[in-house]
């Protein structure tokens, strides 16, 4: 009976929270602390999927509700207006970047796969290795919160090098990111 | 004249700053979006493969009972019955591998209400071997393979050897990490627009609008899978760099850690401890709570050295066992500490479980298979949107559209084709499933080159999927006839109706939709 009124009360605070926040949306002229109480409504839903399972499977449950009932809303109040089909577009020119010739191009497409590759890999990793040898706690507990620094590190140092237009600051600070992990892990190597 | 607008280019920009920060953020967004694109144009096609295996191998314990559909069920057998298949196959592998000492793991699937069958692998130099066991314990008389377990490799290996495996996989995944990330930075208004889907207009904002949507509602679910993969295919890699830098380079003393109670090698002959042995060790602090072994492994089996893990579940959370070592003899050693042990041990426990779906039954295995699916077109969505806008700026890219065609359509069309061949016991073999598959996912893209559009190889393939899909159903359900159990009754009906959607989008059924695919523009 319990988990029958948390799972009912869980869904329900669920569905209002992302209603609310549809609507604040929808509105331009909204200012952003409106969607506060939506985010509320949601996070008070947690509550009712706590009822449900114990606390570490409920959160999970929460967010796959959360997943699912946003994708129930978002398709419900799809936009059902007919609109004609437009004829493609004329061909563009594209702009010619003044004094950029195709062998710079080439070499910046490379320098940059370079740093989202295997240097952002090699920070990631690096940065993992100095977490499982220095950082405080049990040996376990460093292994396998290095385990998730590794691919996360990795992650945001390749996102950085792929969205950052200037390549020299991020071919200047990975490198020495790098470094600077391997340099303190072997120093406290066990 | 010059020098007069540049002056006053400056003068504006003094004037207004925010319309320079403006500027700058703008610049930022057009970057990140240059990037996201580049690493999605790059890897799309593996992420695609990685994410829809992983949506389907979800099902593993569903498509599995349909795979298996010929083979009686039995949720549960005596321990001793379990015994006499683990000594069977045990036999069996060293008779095949000319030795004991050969045979270098032995695994037992073991029966469980979710997957009401025994399997018995061992492991040689040669590779794996798998006997099914029917419902009296008894093994099959030949190995099998099982199509199912292809699939998983698919998704956890690309089906690549040793360490490239996971480099490769756990690459795809830090790709896919990094497109989430860049994915929000590149769409400043991705949260605001969170509610709008206008797919009855332009073809590339119905396509951004179903790729943002999917996305951004997703995203927490998307982001934790991802996660949790890349921790499991770079385990292996990561573990290598820890012991280079912090360990001296040894291994095994990084390692340990991890890998639980340790049972020192002994090759004199020793046979395998009966099964409610180890099960009557393992304590039992949640009374009430399900105590189901989902599998036994064992190390150097049939020796004194011999290691023993047994699988348990004792609780009904997120984690719902612990993986418990016992010494040759059988005797308890400790428990790995998914429920009870260190924090970093729990969370790799819970890790392990919010990846593969091992709680909460079916109704979470669906939400894994819908939020997977979501996962998989917003890959192959992404694509599309950058040949749409291509498209739309008046220079298209006919090949290349037609190609990722192939590839979104090609992938489910080879799993489809390669599950096929379960159906004829000569032709099930893993060798089989791998040239199929991955014959397939080469050549389809390359065939639909010839097509006059995208969109015509679109639809053709959409129409041989839909086709297969309905036909693998009939077919397995004609072949087994009135012995199919409800399980895989219900695979085959889901099946079917996939495979009857897919036909029906192709246009060539209904006249609305005829209408509609007539009105589509040329692209995939």
């Amino acid at each position: 009976m319990t988990a029958t009124m948390g799972f009912l009360g869980g869904l329900a605070l669920t569905v209002l929270g992302i209603v609310l926040l549809r609507r604040v949306w929808a509105s331009a002229t909204a200012p952003r602390w409106h969607a506060l109480p939506g985010w509320a409504l949601i996070a008070a839903g947690f509550a009712g999927w706590v009822a449900v399972a114990d606390a570490d499977k409920a959160v999970v449950i929460g967010f796959l509700a959360f997943s699912l009932v946003g994708y129930g809303v978002v398709i419900l109040g799809r936009d059902r207006r007919r609109r004609p089909h437009r004829a493609p577009k004329a061909p563009v020119a594209m702009p010619v970047e003044p004094g950029r010739r195709a062998w710079i191009v080439f070499l910046r497409g490379a320098a940059r796969t370079l740093l989202a590759g295997p240097l952002a890999a090699a920070t990631g990793m690096s940065v993992a290795a100095l977490v499982a040898v220095r950082a405080g706690g049990m040996e376990t507990d460093r292994l396998v919160a290095a385990g998730f620094i590794g691919p996360i590190g990795w992650g945001i140092a390749m996102t950085w090098a792929l969205v950052d237009a200037r390549l020299a600051r991020v071919g200047l600070l990975l490198p020495l990111t790098a470094g600077a992990a391997v340099a303190a892990a072997w120093l406290s190597r066990v | 004249m010059l020098k007069r607008i540049a002056a006053r280019v400056l003068a504006r920009r003094k004037a207004d700053p925010a319309a320079a920060t403006s500027r700058a953020r703008g610049g930022f967004v057009q970057s990140s979006l240059a990037g996201h694109s580049a690493l999605g144009l790059g890897l799309g096609a593996l992420i695609y493969i990685v994410c829809l295996s992983g949506a389907v191998a979800v099902f593993a314990d569903d498509l599995s009972r349909w795979e298996w559909a010929g083979t009686p069920e039995t949720a549960a057998l005596a321990p001793e019955v379990v015994d006499q298949a683990l000594a069977a196959g045990l036999a069996r592998a060293s008779a095949q591998a000319g030795g004991a000492e050969k045979v270098t793991g032995l695994y037992g699937l073991l029966p469980r209400p979710d997957w009401p069958h025994l399997a018995v692998r061992a492991y040689t130099p040669a590779g794996a071997v798998t006997w099914r066991a029917g419902a009296d314990g008894a093994l099959a008389d030949t190995p099998s393979d099982a199509w199912t377990d292809f699939i998983g490799e698919v998704h956890m290996e690309l089906s690549l050897p040793g360490v490239w495996a996971g480099l490769a996989v756990g690459t795809v995944g830090i790709a896919l990490l990094s497109l989430l990330f860049s994915g929000i930075l590149a769409h400043p208004r991705i949260f605001r627009d969170a509610f709008a889907l206008r797919l009855t207009g332009a073809r590339r904002l119905g396509l951004a609008d179903l790729h943002n949507r999917l996305s951004v509602w997703g995203l927490p679910f998307h982001i934790a899978i991802t996660v949790t993969g890349a921790l499991f295919a770079l385990a292996s890699l990561m573990i290598l760099t820890v012991a280079q830098v912090g360990y001296k380079g040894d291994l095994a003393r990084a390692y340990a850690p991890l890998s639980g109670a340790q049972v020192a090698a002994d090759a004199g002959p020793r046979p395998l401890p009966p099964i409610a042995l180890l099960q009557a060790q393992v304590a039992d602090p949640t009374p009430g709570a399900a105590r189901i072994s989902r599998f036994y492994y064992v190390e150097r089996p049939g020796t004194k050295g011999q290691r023993i893990l047994l699988d348990m579940t004792r609780h009904d959370g997120l984690t719902q066992g612990d993986r418990n070592y016992f010494d040759g003899e059988g005797k308890l050693l400790a428990p790995l500490g998914f429920l009870d042990g260190p924090v970093g041990m729990r969370v790799y426990g819970a890790s392990l479980a919010l990846h593969c779906a091992t709680y909460g039954g079916l109704p979470v295995r669906l939400v894994y298979g819908v939020l997977g699916l979501a996962l998989s077109i917003v890959t192959a969505t992404g694509f599309s949107i950058f040949l749409a806008r291509r498209r739309d700026r008046g220079r298209p890219l006919p090949r290349l559209e037609r190609a990722w065609a192939g590839v979104t359509w090609g992938v489910p069309l080879a799993a489809t084709v390669s599950a096929a061949f379960t159906l004829a016991p000569d032709l099930a073999r893993e060798a089989v499933y791998l040239w199929s598959f991955w014959g397939l996912v080469a050549i389809l893209p390359l065939l639909s080159l010839a097509a006059p559009t995208g969109e015509r190889a679109s639809r053709t393939l959409r129409l041989l999927l839909g086709a297969a899909l309905v036909l693998l159903a009939g077919a397995h359900a004609a072949r087994h006839g009135t012995d199919l159990p409800a399980a895989a009754l219900v695979v085959d009906l889901v099946l079917a109706l996939a495979g009857a959607g897919f036909v029906f989008s192709t246009g060539l059924v209904g006249h609305r939709a005829r209408t509609l695919a007539a009105q589509a523009n040329p692209a995939p």
